[in-house]
């Protein structure tokens, strides 16, 4: 029986290596979508070689005085921001509309006065509702930036105010009032400065053990490869289902069944000829991932594989539980392709989420956590990011491993060789 | 001397759907037996049972002595199948194809290769053995379907409609090697097949089966003696046991029997049907007995309302057991 | 006209298989909906009513100021305070009942008096949440921000009054009270107007205003569903083109082909007739996935799509898109060798220009990221006319670039078709 298996998995392989179209489709594809999104977060993570984001702002200063200065020169500093001054706030407007720019800076005519007036001030930022991300940043920036002179504002508020109360200002001669100037000036800059340097209040944020937490782009990649190279197992696994079914209609199951081979070798061998897609599929997509983007593999390599071959078991049974189910062939590709998508998204394939879905709170982690999918990528997070060992990743292998036989068995007991 | 294959009673019966009713022949060794029948008659149902894709519901058989109920993979060894469709798998190669299903009948390494060699000799192929099946003629693609049905030297084979849909070169190819077969290397063949004129030229014996069960079972020459030199179906206003005396009594003629309706021949509509009383007459010889028919018609003023003759084939044969032709 | 004839023949079939008009219909609709985090948006409405992030916070000081600071904690908004007792927040945080605890040291508040530097420290369970914890972490620095400014005013007039010591005019100007008093009273009004206020807002469309979009809020920003529904249906109607292949391949096979053109009809006539079909039925497809957008969307309680303000632009774009699809779909079977490349290569073509001609990521984010090359696609100018129709809200002349460039793309890809397809 086993080397009938091992003849009916040869013929399998040979089978898909034939096909060309779907191997472009599941392993181009995959690679193509992994290369593009692990590039444009690693550019936007600001770890790559080449230059950080820049976003494109039009800044228009209808002030005249030195707030207004300032506010600009700061912005001009801002290595994230390509900063382009206009004359006319109409213009940058258009500018927006029209999609040229991210973002439109207007400084107000009297900004400057209304500061040292003490009367609120607005400064507007227009943004392009394409681009929400830019205007997020934008405004982030803007806000660190209006600091420095609301502080200005305040103290030099504060110190006048409390002058004026006592009515000592309208007395004093004209050198004591240059003098009280020349503090004022100084008070502000050495607040400023500290405001800088030593921040009076600051929080950090740690982790359990005192160790402060970093991000670290290639932990994240730990999620988006094998979200993607998850969900591509699948599909590559669907394939089976059609091919069965396919055999059934075109008789070279009956041929097979009319020869000493028993079903089950049959079944069998059709499954451990996916299974080595699968973990060709798993070996390529990783090893690029771990190769060109720095992807860590974790500590344990015997785990690893040992997930990687229940992901297979379970993605191919799940294959033979389609063709079980469906009536043509043709049928189970659809189904096997829309139940990748599917279950692909549910089960958080598409890292939109920085941990995987599976545990993260609320209602959609609890479906994330129905699907073989959600359990594989937490599982192949846990190894590769969290350097977890094979008995940390047990729940998830139980799940794994019972989730693949139920497939199995249902599929074993439906599957009509005959039609 | 013990038959290659003994069928005992064999049955399949779907919920209430008895597709095959107990159905019983034997097969001697070297024999060429054909399974003559229309479409729907059972005989894929037959072969699939026989081969192991279905299970009996009763009744078994001994193939080379093994019984199907408990031996099936000993019996497998010994049957070849050639199934009415390609049944391979077309993206890959002829000598893929027979590599994976030689395989799976045991056969490994050296002896695998030189039976792979052989068969594609037998069927002309050696040259695109190594190009993708589905890049074949049609022709070429029945001569690696028996190709595959060999290639584990098999003591029986069975072919399952084999011409249906074929050109008339290929078919002539499938003809002499099934007979190149059957003389040269001793191989007993079951031919299931609906075109009398196949089973007529290749076939020892034959049985001719109809809704499941077998309505006849004989020699070629037998089957067809069934008719005689041939039956003659006249249309006659009346018909009584004196005139159908007389007419057995008339030279060329073996008898004469009273009919429902002369049978619906091919092409036939149902409203051709004529009212009035039928004879079947079986004649020793069809023509000379039509000749004295007709003349003794005519000498009694009787006239004639219809006239049909069946020409002795298993086509006829066939139609005179059943109704009904084999092409529906 | 023959073509038309071809048409009707070609859409009931169509219309017979089931599994392609899956694929075409509501394939693109389960994509939207899984893809662009609908869902999620869906289920974070249902959540509870109170959608604060609970933080567990432990006063060790329990001065004024680090009360203050409490109770300013849990009104700033996005934080939910739960007060608890060193040792029970430490246990229930390695329970991981807790996610996370801020600690407010014992000297808080005196070192804040005496304008010493004070560090909170926020300890967070390694399997909580990283984004809440970042926006927790946000919102305890706005707070604390806060605070260093009503610090800073008290400081700068302390340091007013130290210069002022020697000179007996100013000097009773700064005492402890009126100081006090003064950072005080300008810290209250900061917090309800703060002096200068960044204001966002999208920009104007004609003689009113753009709307006033506050940080926060994001009703007049499209959401992420909103952004997905056009972007989808492009990559979905130019995936139709390997429908429009098949179904000539499926001819060819058929022989059919030859009939045809023993029928009085021209080659290109005969090719323009298979386009029509596709043509068709990519119109149809567009219409179905922005009736979701607009009706579905909106059933599921999120927001609708927005049509913008030009209906014609949008009827003009989608017809330009479904003819230049029609157009790829004669390349591909012009140019196809088998039918297996249609299915193989193909799909991986056309995906790949759907990545590449933003789909799936913003255009900016890949104009930055690859600056011209995303234009090779139709893909791009078919995203870029619905990006300035459908969110910018822009007009007819926005997008004639957009509709030449498909209208050139259709021109190429049927003209190489032509000259290259093998009708027998």
């Amino acid at each position: 029986m086993l080397r009938d298996t091992l003849s009916v998995a040869w013929k399998e392989i040979q089978l898909i290596a034939r096909d060309r179209g779907s191997l472009v489709v599941l392993f181009l594809l995959p690679l193509l979508f992994g290369v593009l999104y692990g590039s444009i977060n690693r550019h936007f993570a600001g770890e790559g070689e080449t230059l950080s984001v820049l976003v494109n702002v039009d800044l228009v200063n209808e002030d005249t005085g030195v707030f207004g200065e300032q506010i600009a020169l700061a912005l001009n500093d801002i290595d994230v921001l390509n900063v382009e001054t206009l004359e006319s706030a109409a213009d940058a407007e258009q500018r927006v509309a029209e999609g040229h720019v991210s973002a439109a800076i207007v400084i107000p005519a009297g900004l400057t006065s209304d500061i040292d007036a003490y009367t609120p001030t607005e400064i507007e930022v227009i943004v392009d509702p394409a681009e929400p991300e830019s205007a997020s940043i934008v405004s982030g920036i803007m806000n660190k930036i209006i600091d420095e002179a609301t502080v200005w504002g305040e103290v030099q508020y504060g110190i006048r105010a409390l002058l004026d109360e006592s009515g000592v200002l309208a007395d004093a001669g004209a050198e004591t009032r240059r003098a009280i100037q020349a503090q004022n000036l100084g008070v502000v800059m050495t607040r400023i400065n500290e405001m800088h340097h030593t921040p009076l209040v600051s929080v950090v944020s740690q982790d359990l053990e005192g160790a402060v937490i970093e991000g670290g782009i290639e932990l994240f990649f730990a999620l988006l490869f094998p979200g993607i190279t998850v969900m591509f197992v699948f599909f590559g696994a669907s394939m089976s289902s059609a091919s069965l079914l396919n055999e059934r209609e075109t008789g070279a199951l009956r041929r097979l069944l009319a020869a000493p081979i028993s079903r089950g070798a049959v079944i069998g061998g059709k499954m451990l000829g996916y299974m080595a897609l699968v973990c060709l599929q798993v070996i390529v997509l990783f090893g690029v991932a771990h190769s060109f983007f720095g992807m860590p593999l974790g500590d344990s390599q015997l785990a690893l594989a040992l997930l990687t071959l229940l992901l297979a078991f379970v993605a191919t049974a799940m294959g033979m539980l389609i063709a079980a189910l469906s009536r043509s062939s043709k049928q189970a590709d659809n189904v096997g392709t829309v139940l990748g998508f599917v279950l692909g998204g549910l089960g958080g394939c598409i890292a939109i989420t920085p941990i995987p879905l599976t545990r993260t709170e609320g209602f959609m982690s609890v479906i994330a956590r129905l699907t073989p999918h959600g359990h594989a990528v937490d599982a192949y997070y846990s190894l590769m990011a969290e350097k977890a060992s094979l008995i940390d990743i047990l729940p998830q292998i139980g799940f794994l491993l019972a989730i693949g036989a139920l497939f199995f068995l249902i599929a074993i007991r439906r599957f009509r060789f005959t039609e | 001397m013990t038959p290659i294959l003994d069928v005992q009673q064999l049955s399949k019966k779907y919920g209430d759907f008895e597709a095959v009713k107990e159905v019983s022949f034997t097969v001697e060794e070297g024999e060429v037996f054909g399974l003559l029948g229309p479409n729907g008659a059972g005989k894929t149902t037959v072969i699939s049972m026989l081969t192991g894709v279905l299970p009996p519901s009763a009744g078994t058989a001994l193939i080379g002595g093994y019984d199907i109920r408990t031996q099936m993979n000993q019996a497998k060894q010994l049957n070849g199948l050639v199934p009415q469709d390609l049944a391979l798998y077309p993206t890959l190669s002829a000598r893929a194809n027979l590599n994976f299903f030689g395989q799976i009948y045991g056969l490994r390494g050296k002896a695998l290769r030189e039976q792979v060699e052989d068969v594609l000799r037998i069927v002309s192929l050696t040259e695109r053995a190594d190009q993708p099946i589905e890049t074949f003629s049609g022709g070429m693609k029945r001569r690696i379907n028996i190709a595959a049905g060999l290639v584990h030297q098999p003591q029986i084979l069975f072919l399952d409609e084999p011409t249906v849909g074929v050109d008339p070169q290929s078919r002539n190819h499938i003809f002499e090697s099934v007979q190149r077969l059957n003389r040269e290397r001793d191989m007993s063949v079951i031919y299931t097949s609906h075109y009398m004129e196949e089973v007529e030229l290749l076939c020892d014996r034959a049985a001719i089966i109809d809704e499941g069960h077998i309505i006849a079972l004989d020699t070629i020459e037998n089957l067809i003696g069934l008719l005689g030199g041939g039956v003659i179906y006249l249309g006659l206003p009346r018909v009584d046991a004196g005139l159908l005396a007389q007419i057995a009594a008339l030279p060329a003629v073996r008898e004469a029997l009273p009919a429902e309706a002369a049978p619906l021949g091919e092409g036939e509509a149902v409203a051709q049907r004529e009212t009035g009383a039928k004879v079947k007459v079986v004649a020793e010889q069809s023509q000379q007995a039509l000749v004295n028919v007709i003349g003794w018609l005519n000498t009694q003023d009787i006239p004639l309302t219809s006239l049909k003759i069946l020409e002795p084939n298993l086509e006829s044969v066939f139609l005179h057991l059943t109704g009904k032709t084999l092409r529906e | 006209m023959q073509a038309l004839n071809i048409t009707s023949k070609d859409l009931l079939i169509l219309l017979k298989d089931r599994g392609t008009l899956f694929q075409l219909l509501v394939l693109p609709l389960i994509f939207i909906v899984v893809f662009s985090g609908a869902l999620t948006a869906i289920s974070t409405d249902e959540a509870e009513q109170d959608t604060r992030i609970p933080l567990a916070v432990v006063d060790l000081d329990g001065g004024e100021a680090a009360q203050r600071f409490v109770t300013d904690l849990d009104t700033a908004g996005g934080v939910r305070v739960e007060p608890y007792a060193q040792d029970e927040a430490e246990a229930l945080l390695q329970e991981r009942k807790l996610s996370r605890v801020l600690t407010i040291p014992a000297r808080f508040s005196a070192d804040l008096d005496a304008g010493r530097p004070v560090t909170l420290r926020l300890v967070n369970h390694p399997d909580a949440d990283p984004e809440k914890t970042e926006a927790t972490r946000l919102v305890i620095e706005g707070v604390a921000q806060d605070l260093s400014l009503q610090r800073q005013i008290l400081a700068s007039l302390e340091q007013m009054a130290e210069m002022q010591a020697n000179a007996p005019e100013t000097s009773q100007v700064f005492t402890a009270e009126r100081m006090i008093a003064q950072a005080q009273s300008q810290f209250e009004r900061s917090r309800t107007q703060p002096l200068i206020d960044v204001a966002q807002r999208g920009p104007q469309r004609g003689p009113q205003r753009g709307p006033q979009i506050a940080e926060r809020e994001a009703d007049a920003f499209p959401d992420a569903v909103q952004l997905a529904v056009p972007a989808f249906t492009v990559l979905f109607v130019f995936l139709t083109a390997q429908t429009t292949a098949h179904s000539i391949y499926e001819e060819k096979r058929l022989g059919s082909f030859r009939r045809l053109l023993a029928a009085p009809m021209s080659k290109a006539a005969l090719l323009a007739g298979k386009m029509l079909p596709n043509f068709v039925t990519a119109l149809i497809q567009t219409a179905v996935i922005f009736a979701f957008g607009l009706v579905g969307l909106r059933l599921m309680g999120l927001q609708p799509l927005s049509l913008g303000n030009a209906p014609v632009g949008v009827i003009l774009v989608a017809m330009a898109m479904a003819l230049c699809s029609s157009g790829l779909g004669i390349l591909i079977a012009a140019l196809a060798r088998t039918e297996s490349q249609i299915g193989g290569l193909s799909t991986l073509i056309l995906w790949g220009a759907g990545i590449l001609g933003g789909s799936f990521v913003p255009l900016f984010i890949l104009e930055q990221f690859l600056g011209s090359l995303p234009r090779v696609v139709p893909h791009y100018w078919a995203n870029r006319a619905f990006e300035n129709l459908l969110i910018r809200g822009l007009g007819l002349t926005s997008v004639i670039t957009e509709l030449g460039a498909l209208l050139a793309f259709t021109a190429l890809f049927f003209a190489i078709g032509l000259w290259r397809f093998d009708f027998n």
